[in-house]
């Protein structure tokens, strides 16, 4: 018998996943398929999706590099970004303080991780505890509200149909993914989590390259702290709860590697598209509540066991 | 110099000498600020020290520390707001032996030997917002229910006072989500349910942040005039809702009474003993047994009367701006 072997697709499976999933939530119930609907799912991957895309570039670079701190990272900026629109600060440069503010903690991070041997758990351990502090500092659980309309538009309005944050999906992955597979960069990362040592003597900058991954990862928290707020029309310092969780499984179910080395930005998307579809997915089947979780945290499960089953078969 | 040293010495011996409360809440939140906002006036109005003290987020462990912390300082009375009713028991109980006075505060912990329980009598609140919703849809419709948990007691116990309310009705509860208390969350879960249910009339929402969540998608989704809200709490989102017609009803309960008549109830228990004070407070019989209840109640507040509860709060010191 023929071997089939996946060549160059390795997110069938994830995908496959996926397609079953929506097409028998559409079957169940047809009002899976309405626009409202859609864009209601979209702006959900939208959100766990960048976290994953920063989560890939992080866990690629390999040496147990992981990030905890987007979910908290996520109430903070978004409060952050609110309290400056309320200062009166223009929504522009509000955005771009909060950016370069997301930049710099991934930065930190970096540091820690490659000149200070302090493992990525536990600095990005610190900076969830951190985060989620400073966040319920600055509101004293108040939310804050009365933002301006040009801001909400950021995560409420829609061009073409098409929700923003979806949009901001769409470029950021098109550019992750070209990055990761056609620059030096994403060589390099590849290389340094492949293999350490190897790639140290081939002249690869590890610590640069890995200081890198964790600056896109706190970029893009901080990017969907300003959707989540955007899309609350608020700054909600109890939002993001488990969120960095939600990434890194979506990340492993899009065939990235935990160990580093080998991931997909187009397999996080996926991955981000079948937990968000889970969530949507569960109340129009009108699944009791009670049993969400239950059913999220096994298709989980479900989904990494058989791509790495599949994986091993193939290489066989 | 010396002045200021005699009065920094001045200062230090009254304050060791007046009484020192402590009062454990739950998380920061707004709704733990206007607690404080009552101790704190109720503290200046009696002339007795409080500390207020709340963790991060719901969080038991932190509240039994602070709880320990209050017994070692020989604190003169310790209110608490338990995360988890039978947690603290034995915590409670040590306090108690030491003659420390305790009570509970918006969650009770009934079996933990405290002497008075002062909160919101939350199956009569749910009642009191099912009573409201069955007049504002007259009686038929499906409704949602949004809530941040399925084994908090105030959540479920809102919840049944809801059911039992509109029972017998025509109205009919289609679905009930659970966000596990994240504001993204609930709003990805209403807009779903108000796409599964073409024909929702209704949304309930139970914990603070539910009703704006609904609140936002019905308004983004144009069915302002057809899903009506009912929620719970009073934060300035909420409000601004209700000003703009969105939301119908909110059932706002009274943290600053509950901060303000905690204080003032262990301020008695210190001054004139506690039997004394309890002969002063209600006495209900729950399962045969004596106990005392203080319930605080709630404001419903509707497009109608928002100017007048905005004025009242005003007044307490606790300006809504929105």
């Amino acid at each position: 018998m023929k071997k089939w072997k996946p060549k160059g697709f390795r997110e069938l499976g994830p995908l496959l996943a996926f397609v079953i999933l929506a097409v028998f939530t559409a079957i169940l119930n047809p009002r899976f398929l309405t626009l409202f609907n859609l864009q209601s799912l979209g702006r959900q991957i939208a959100i766990f999706g960048l976290l994953a895309i920063g989560e890939t570039f992080v866990i690629i670079s390999g040496g147990g590099a992981i990030d905890l701190s987007p979910g908290s990272m996520v109430a903070l900026t978004g409060v952050m970004v609110a309290w400056l629109l309320k200062q009166g600060v223009d929504v522009w440069l509000s955005v771009l303080l909060i950016l370069a503010f997301s930049l710099g903690v991934g930065a930190w991070h970096g540091f820690f991780v490659t000149k200070l041997k302090v493992p990525a758990f536990i600095i990005t351990l610190g900076t969830m505890t951190i985060a989620r502090g400073f966040a319920a500092v600055i509101t004293k659980g108040w939310p804050i509200i009365g933002l301006p309309n040009t801001f909400l538009r950021i995560g409420q309005a829609d061009f073409l149909k098409i929700p923003i944050p979806v949009w901001i999906l769409l470029v950021t992955t098109l550019i992750s993914d070209f990055f990761l597979r056609k620059t030096v960069y994403g060589k390099h990362l590849r290389a340094s989590g492949g293999n350490e040592i190897a790639a140290r003597f081939s002249g690869v900058n590890v610590d640069r390259v890995r200081i890198i991954a964790f600056m896109v990862s706190g970029l893009l928290a901080g990017l969907v702290g300003i959707i989540v707020a955007a899309r609350l029309s608020q700054g909600q310092p109890g939002v993001g709860g488990m969120y960095e969780l939600y990434a890194i499984a979506s990340t492993v179910i899009g065939g990235t590697s935990l160990g580093g080395g080998e991931g997909s930005i187009i397999g996080a998307i996926i991955g981000a598209g079948i937990i968000s579809l889970l969530w949507n997915a569960l109340v129009l089947l009108n699944v009791s509540t009670y049993w969400h979780n239950v059913v999220i945290g096994v298709v989980i499960v479900v989904a990494v066991t058989l791509d790495i089953l599949r994986k091993r078969l193939a290489s066989k | 110099m010396k002045k200021f040293f005699l009065m920094a010495v001045l200062f230090v011996v009254t304050v060791s000498f007046a009484l020192t409360i402590g009062v454990i809440g739950k998380s920061v939140h707004p709704y733990w600020s206007q607690v404080e906002e009552g101790v704190k006036a109720a503290g200046k109005a009696l002339g007795v020290n409080t500390r207020f003290f709340v963790p991060q987020k719901e969080d038991v462990n932190a509240q039994i520390q602070m709880l320990e912390a209050f017994i070692a300082q020989k604190v003169d009375g310790i209110a608490i707001a338990p995360s988890d009713p039978t947690a603290v028991i034995p915590y409670v109980k040590k306090a108690l032996q030491q003659g420390i006075p305790v009570i509970t505060l918006d969650t009770d912990s009934p079996n933990s030997g405290r002497y008075v329980y002062i909160g919101t009598d939350n199956y009569a609140a749910g009642y009191r917002a099912g009573t409201i919703m069955k007049e504002i849809l007259g009686g038929k419709g499906k409704v949602v229910i949004g809530t941040g948990s399925l084994t908090a007691m105030n959540s479920l116990q809102r919840i049944q006072g809801f059911k039992d309310a509109i029972a017998g009705t025509n109205i009919q509860i289609v679905d009930i989500l659970n966000d596990e208390e994240d504001g993204s969350r609930a709003v990805a879960l209403a807009e779903s349910a108000l796409n599964a249910h073409p024909d929702l009339a209704a949304f309930f929402g139970v914990y603070a942040y539910n009703g704006p969540s609904q609140a936002l998608v019905v308004k983004n989704a144009k069915k302002v005039e057809k899903v009506k809200i009912v929620c719970f709490d009073t934060t300035p989102d909420i409000l601004g809702y209700v000003k703009e017609g969105v939301i119908q009803a909110t059932m706002g309960q009274r943290p600053y009474m509950m901060g303000y008549l905690s204080v003032t109830v262990l301020y008695l228990m210190k001054k004139i003993g506690v039997q004394n004070t309890l002969a002063l407070l209600p006495k209900v019989t729950v399962d045969g047994k004596e106990d005392y209840i203080i319930d605080t109640g709630v404001d419903v507040v509707t497009p109608q009367n928002l100017n007048d509860y905005l004025k009242e709060m005003e007044r307490l010191g606790i300006p809504i701006r929105f």
